[in-house]
C-alpha cells in the first residue's frame, strides 16, 4: 500500500511541477524554490540535511541538536513547542516547516498573515517509521529532491530491516520503560502515542507503561506496577540526575527488575522525535541492552 | 484646614498625571510597535501608518516591516494596552468595592474559572470554534465563576461583600483542584498548552482577537468611571452610602458585571496576567489620592502603559525568543508591591 502511494507520488511529480502542497492542518502552501527555511523539530532538520538542503536552513528550535557543527551556525529560535513568531519573521524565511506539535495554530496564522508560507507536517511520532517515510517523501517534493528522498527512504527501510534481523536473533521481548526526568523532582512516565513507544516497539520490547497514552508524573506505585526489565532515559535527563546512581533514587526504581540489575540505559536526547537516525537509536539500544544483561 | 490642602495637592498632581501619561502612552505605543526581533524605527512606524491613510511616507520601509507591523505588532500592542486598562480599572473598582487594598480581580474567581474551562477544553479535545475555542472557553469560565460567586453572596436580597470574598476563595480553590485534575489527565502536548496558557502571553494577538475582546473590555473601562461617585460613597461604608442616596445594590451588581466582562475578555485573549490589577491602582492612589473619579481613568491609562511596556520587555530581552508575559508582570510586580508595602509600613499607614 505504502509503496503504491509513493510510486503514485513520484509518478505525478515527474509530470507536473507541483508547487502547491497541503499541510496536515488542511492549509495549502505555495512553495517556489525556497532559499531561507526555518525547520522546526530536529527530525525535520535532519531530513533536510540528509536531502542535501542543509544550506537552506536559517533557523531551528532549541530541541534541534544534530548535526552539532551545523546547528551551531543556525539561529536558535527557543522553545521547541512555542517558537516566537517575530523571531522567526526576523530571519526573513521564505518557508517555515514544522510538525504539527511544534507550531501552535495561532502562530502559524500569524506567520501567514505576514505573508510567510507555513507547511505543517504530521506529528513527528505519528505512525513511527511509516510516518517518517511520508514526511521524507513530502519534503523531497517540496525541495525538488525526490531522488534523494527515495534514497533516504530506501536506506531507512534497509536499516530497519537490519534492526528487525537483530531483534529476531536476540529473540527477547523485554519490558521497557521510558523515564523522562528533568531532575530529581520532575520525572514523567511516557506511555503509548509517544516517540519513545515507537523505539521500544522497534527493539522488540513491550512498553511497560502502556497503561497511559500520554505522559504522567512518576509515582513509586506506577513504577512498581510497570515493573520493567529495562529503563531507558535521555542523556540529559540522566545527567541532570547525576547518572545511574541518581536515577536509582527516583521513586520505586530500585523495586523494579531494571533497578535491581541496574539496567538503566541512556538513549539519545532526540528519540521522542522520529527522524532519520531512528534506526541508529534502535541499534544502539539493542547493543546496550545486550551489554546490560 | 489640612484635608483641604491635601485635596488641592492631589488635584494638582492629578492634572500633572494626566498631562504626563497621555503623551507617554502615545510615545510608548509608537516605540513599542517598532521594537522587537524585526527592527522598525519610530520614523518608519509613523511612515507605515501614514502611508496607510495615503500620506507621503518620509522614511523608507520594506514590505516585510509593513506586514509585521500590521499583522503582528500593531494588534499586539493595542491588545496589551486594552487588556492592561481593563485589568487595572477592574482592580481599582474591586479594591473600592471590597474596601480592601489586597482585592484583585482574581478574587472573584475570574482567572481560576477561566483556567478550569481552558484546561477542560484542552484535555477533552473540544475544538468546535477553531482558534476561538480557547478564548471562548476562558470567557465562559470566568463569567460562570463570577456569577456563581455573586449568587452565593446574596443574602436578604442584598449582596454581602464579606460573603462574596469568602465564596470567592472557596470557588477559587474548587476551580484550582478541577484544573489540577485536568492537568493530571492531560497528555504531554495538552499539559504544555495548559501551562503556557497559564503563564499568560500576548503572543497570539491578531486583529480578530483585538476586535472580539476590546468591545467588552472598553465597556468596562468606559462605564466604570461613571460609578466613581458611588464608589467614593462606598468608601464610607455601605449604610452611609445608602443614606447618601447611592443605590448600593445596583452599583454592586454593575461593578461585578463590568469586572466580569473586562477581566473575563482580557483573560480570554491573554491568559493569566498577574499583579497589574493589584499594583496599578495602588501606584495611582499614591500619586493622585483616593478619589475614584480620578483613580479609575488614571488606573486605565497607567495599566495600559505598564502592560505595553511589560510586553515590550517580554518580547525583547531574549530575542529571538520570548518570555511569557505573566512571568514578567509578576517578576516586576511582586518586588514592587513589597517595596510599596515596606514604604507604607515605615510611614505607619498600614
Amino acid at each position: 500500500m505504502t509503496s503504491l502511494f509513493f510510486s503514485m507520488l513520484l509518478f505525478t511529480t515527474s509530470f507536473v511541477h507541483a508547487t502547491t502542497f497541503t499541510g496536515v492542518d488542511g492549509k495549502k502552501v505555495e512553495v517556489q524554490n525556497p532559499k531561507r527555511v526555518i525547520a522546526l523539530n530536529t527530525s525535520t532538520v535532519e531530513v533536510l540535511v540528509a536531502l542535501g538542503k542543509a544550506d537552506l536552513i536559517v533557523g531551528v528550535d532549541a530541541g534541534s541538536l544534530h548535526p552539532e557543527e551545523l546547528i551551531k551556525t543556525k539561529t536558535n529560535l527557543g522553545h521547541p513547542y512555542r517558537p516566537n513568531v517575530e523571531g522567526m519573521i526576523s530571519l526573513k524565511p521564505d518557508l517555515v516547516i514544522a510538525p504539527e506539535e511544534n507550531l501552535p495554530a495561532v502562530t502559524a496564522e500569524q506567520l501567514r498573515s505576514a505573508k510567510i508560507p507555513v507547511l505543517i507536517l504530521e506529528n513527528s511520532a505519528q505512525d513511527g517509521v511509516e510516518g517518517l517515510k511520508r514526511r521524507i517523501a513530502l519534503l523531497g517534493q517540496v525541495f525538488s529532491a525526490e531522488k534523494e528522498a527515495t534514497a533516504l527512504i530506501t536506506k531507512t527501510e534497509k536499516e530497519m530491516a537490519e534492526v528487525a534481523e537483530l531483534v529476531k536473533k536476540n529473540g527477547q521481548t523485554p519490558k521497557i520503560f521510558f523515564l523522562y526526568a528533568h531532575g530529581p523532582g520532575a520525572a514523567f512516565i511516557y506511555g503509548t502515542h509517544t516517540g519513545s513507544h515507537e523505539l521500544i516497539k522497534a527493539v522488540g520490547g513491550t512498553n511497560s507503561a502502556d497503561f497511559t497514552s500520554g505522559s504522567k508524573p512518576l509515582t513509586a506505585e506506577a513504577m512498581v506496577q510497570a515493573s520493567p526489565d529495562v529503563i531507558i532515559m535521555l542523556g540529559r535527563g540522566l545527567k541532570a540526575l547525576g547518572g545511574i546512581e541518581g536515577a536509582l533514587k527516583l521513586p520505586g526504581v530500585t523495586l523494579t527488575p531494571a533497578g535491581k540489575k541496574k539496567a538503566i540505559i541512556q538513549v539519545d536526547d532526540s528519540i521522542r522525535w522520529i527522524g532519520p537516525r531512528f534506526p541508529q537509536f534502535a541499534k544502539a539500544l539493542l547493543s546496550d541492552m545486550e551489554k546490560a544483561k | 484646614m489640612r484635608p483641604q490642602k491635601s485635596y488641592l495637592v492631589f488635584r494638582r498632581r492629578g492634572t500633572f498625571f494626566f498631562l504626563a501619561i497621555i503623551p507617554t502612552l502615545i510615545a510608548s505605543l509608537i516605540f513599542s510597535m517598532g521594537m522587537g526581533a524585526v527592527e522598525i524605527s519610530p520614523a518608519q512606524v509613523i511612515s507605515i501608518l501614514a502611508a496607510k491613510v495615503g500620506w507621503q511616507p518620509w522614511a523608507d520601509f520594506s514590505e516585510q516591516q509593513e506586514a509585521v507591523l500590521f499583522a503582528i505588532r500593531f494588534p499586539r500592542v493595542v491588545l496589551g494596552m486594552v487588556v492592561g486598562a481593563g485589568l487595572a480599572v477592574s482592580g481599582a473598582a474591586m479594591q473600592g468595592l471590597f474596601r480592601n487594598p489586597l482585592a484583585d480581580p482574581g478574587l472573584l474567581g475570574i482567572s481560576s474559572g477561566a483556567s478550569l474551562f481552558v484546561a477542560c477544553t484542552i484535555v477533552l479535545n473540544i475544538n468546535i470554534f477553531g482558534l476561538y475555542t480557547l478564548p471562548l472557553a476562558a470567557f465562559l469560565g470566568s463569567i460562570l465563576a463570577i456569577s456563581v460567586i455573586y449568587a452565593l453572596a446574596q443574602q436578604d436580597r442584598k449582596t454581602n461583600v464579606a460573603t462574596m470574598l469568602l465564596a470567592g476563595i472557596a470557588i477559587n480553590a474548587l476551580c484550582g483542584s478541577g484544573t489540577g485534575l485536568f492537568t493530571f489527565l492531560s497528555t504531554d502536548e495538552q499539559l504544555r498548552t495548559i501551562t503556557f496558557w497559564q503563564m499568560g502571553s500576548l503572543g497570539g494577538a491578531s486583529w480578530s482577537a483585538v476586535l472580539s475582546a476590546s468591545p467588552w473590555i472598553l465597556l468596562c473601562v468606559v462605564l466604570m468611571p461613571l460609578l466613581a461617585n458611588a464608589l467614593n460613597a462606598l468608601l464610607l461604608g455601605e449604610n452611609n452610602a445608602r443614606h447618601l442616596g447611592v443605590p448600593v445594590e445596583v452599583v454592586k451588581w454593575m461593578i461585578v458585571v463590568l469586572i466580569g466582562l473586562g477581566v473575563g475578555a482580557g483573560v480570554s485573549v491573554a491568559g493569566m496576567i498577574g499583579f497589574v490589577g493589584l499594583v496599578v491602582p495602588h501606584v495611582v492612589r499614591m500619586f493622585v489620592g483616593p478619589n475614584h473619579r480620578i483613580v479609575l481613568p488614571a488606573s486605565a491609562l497607567l495599566g495600559s502603559l505598564l502592560l505595553a511596556l511589560a510586553d515590550l520587555l517580554a518580547r525583547t530581552v531574549v530575542i529571538p525568543m520570548e518570555l511569557p508575559l505573566g512571568i514578567v508582570t509578576s517578576m516586576l510586580g511582586g518586588p514592587f508591591f513589597l517595596y510599596l508595602l515596606l514604604q507604607s509600613k515605615r510611614r505607619g499607614r498600614l
